[in-house]
């Protein structure tokens, strides 16, 4: 029985970290149309920033992580005025910003290791302490991860459906054109897309931080779980995409507990390819 | 004519060796509805596009709204400006409500706030008779005919000088026309010049007062509309050369 409960805990806390990773490719996605192959490397920006002004300037974690936010959402600006925006409206812009993005990956995970060099680093946990749910014990820093990941996709939710900005940008990921006939400037709009995707990569990062070492490659494997997450769950939607970062969090728990952790990853492929032939539009997407 | 509010001056585009538009030059008096017609293929849409910057500017020539120069202006700008446009297609934002299309329309393109904005959907919504309890629904729900009047109504919203309709009636049924016919006149009469694109020649000749035919990209007749549709060149553009 305990070992269930703490498997549900570890499945809400893994679905919590993939809901953040999650909604900032899903964001660009729906937006721009675009997959952002360097969203794992923006989430490892934003744990090195977070831990440069935490612990290498020793002002704090809470200031670290709003350095992380920030420093992460400055670099997904830039990639996107630099690498993407030359690219809309070109033939075969999916393609070309595959590789864009790629590059833009390389170039943030070898610059980190020119900057942070080789050694691991770690940032403190917001709080100290174990905290016990229903027999399974984690620690406070998880709980708050578990706490917040709902109140961050609440407040992106709000942000796209109850604000005028936030309409803007799914107007402009519905239709171009017509976005641009109401008035709104559509490459600002990308920016802003961007910029608050990777501003979610940059949180993920720096609240991953304190339970993972900071490598450079430290984005890799959330990045191929992110997309995992987003096909299965149905892109273009940011319900579904949470909805199915849980459920891939749960499941990922179990099957470990089931398979072992080396199976799991496969297991995890075979699923979401099953979805894909079953249901095109991932488990909750429309057709 | 008084001092032109649009004025269009020997304007050409051209897609590699294809000429859609070639050296048109018109000017559109305020307050004026001004139709254009001509068969398929003839550049009618593609002088839209031109027009309003989406998705591409003149090869050659210039584009004066309010005496300013607007072509190579980005095109959201050239909305702010005060010169609105509709698709041929309709379902402009399939998930957005007619609601939530109105107020960014309002607030991006007539730079309202939140509350004037609401305020000025609900006129726009009145203009054009659109059903209150529909407006709260996705817009890919809505009808042909009330994804036409959503097409307006939000190009209306932020209060524009032009109005441009590319073929409003498409998919229209006869009813719906005539509809259609009252409220160009009432968003004409609220003091909005109409540049209006129709294949349904009975509505384009009621509500026109001036009628530009354009064939093969090129200007074939400019004037009353009776008139121009008289002329032999017009007729035989639109049904062929008259066998002997």
């Amino acid at each position: 029985m305990n070992s269930i409960v703490a498997t549900l805990v570890s499945g809400i806390l893994l679905g919590s970290l993939y809901a953040l990773m999650a909604s900032g490719l899903s964001v660009v996605w729906t937006t721009l149309g675009v997959f952002n192959f360097a969203h794992g490397a923006l989430m490892m920006i934003g744990a090195y920033a977070a831990w440069t002004v935490s612990e290498g300037m020793g002002l704090g974690l809470l200031p670290g992580i709003l350095a992380g936010v920030a420093v992460a959402a400055l670099c997904g600006i830039v990639i996107e005025y630099l690498l993407i925006r030359p690219f809309y409206g070109t033939r075969h812009m999916l393609l070309v910003t595959v590789m864009t993005t790629l590059a833009a990956l390389i170039i943030l995970e070898k610059g980190a290791q020119l900057i942070w060099g080789a050694k691991l680093k770690q940032l403190p946990r917001l709080v100290t302490g174990d905290v016990s749910i229903f027999g399974a014990t984690i620690s406070w820093h998880e709980a708050i991860i578990i706490l917040l990941a709902p109140i961050v996709l609440l407040l992106l939710w709000r942000f796209t459906a109850m604000t005028n900005r936030g309409r803007s940008l799914r107007a402009v990921g519905q239709n171009q054109d017509s976005a641009a006939l109401i008035g709104i400037d559509v490459p600002y709009a990308f920016a802003i897309a961007f910029g608050l995707a990777a501003a979610l990569a940059g949180l993920t990062g720096a609240l991953l931080g304190s339970i993972r070492f900071i490598t450079p490659v430290m984005g890799s494997e959330p990045l191929v779980k992110a997309m995992i997450v987003v096909i299965f769950g149905g892109l273009g939607s940011l319900g579904a995409t949470a909805g199915a970062a849980y459920v891939i969090g749960l499941l990922e728990a179990f099957l470990i507990l089931w398979l072992g952790l080396y199976w799991t990853p496969f297991a995890l492929f075979l699923l979401m390819i099953a979805v894909l032939i079953f249901r095109p539009n991932g488990l909750f997407g429309r057709a | 004519m008084s001092e032109p509010i649009l004025k269009i001056s020997r304007v050409s585009k051209s897609f590699g060796g294809l000429k859609a538009v070639r050296d048109v030059s018109f000017e559109v008096a305020p307050g004026e509805i001004f139709g254009i017609a001509g068969p398929n293929g003839s550049g009618k849409s593609t002088l839209f596009n031109i027009i309003t910057g989406i998705p591409f500017g003149p090869n050659a020539g210039e584009v004066w709204f309010k005496g300013k120069r607007i072509d190579g202006q980005p095109a959201f700008k050239i909305a702010r400006m005060g010169l609105s446009r509709t698709f041929q297609k309709d379902a402009e934002f399939p998930d957005l409500s007619a609601r939530e299309t109105l107020a960014v329309s309002a607030v991006f393109c007539g730079g309202l706030d939140r509350r004037q904005a609401a305020e000025r959907s609900e006129e726009a919504f009145a203009l054009v008779s659109f059903a209150p309890h529909r407006r709260d629904m996705a817009s890919a729900g809505l009808s042909v005919f009330e994804k036409k009047q959503l097409m307006i109504a939000s190009a209306l919203v932020s209060k524009p000088d032009i109005l441009m309709l590319d073929e409003p009636a498409s998919g229209l049924t006869k009813p719906e026309i005539q509809a259609l016919d009252t409220l160009l006149r009432n968003v004409n009469a609220a003091g909005v010049t109409i540049l209006l694109i129709e294949h349904v020649l009975t509505l384009l000749m009621s509500v026109s007062q001036r009628l530009l035919i354009l064939n093969q990209g090129q200007q074939l007749a400019e004037g009353e509309p009776r008139a121009v549709m008289r002329q032999p060149d017009v007729i035989e553009a639109y049904l062929g050369k008259r066998t002997q």
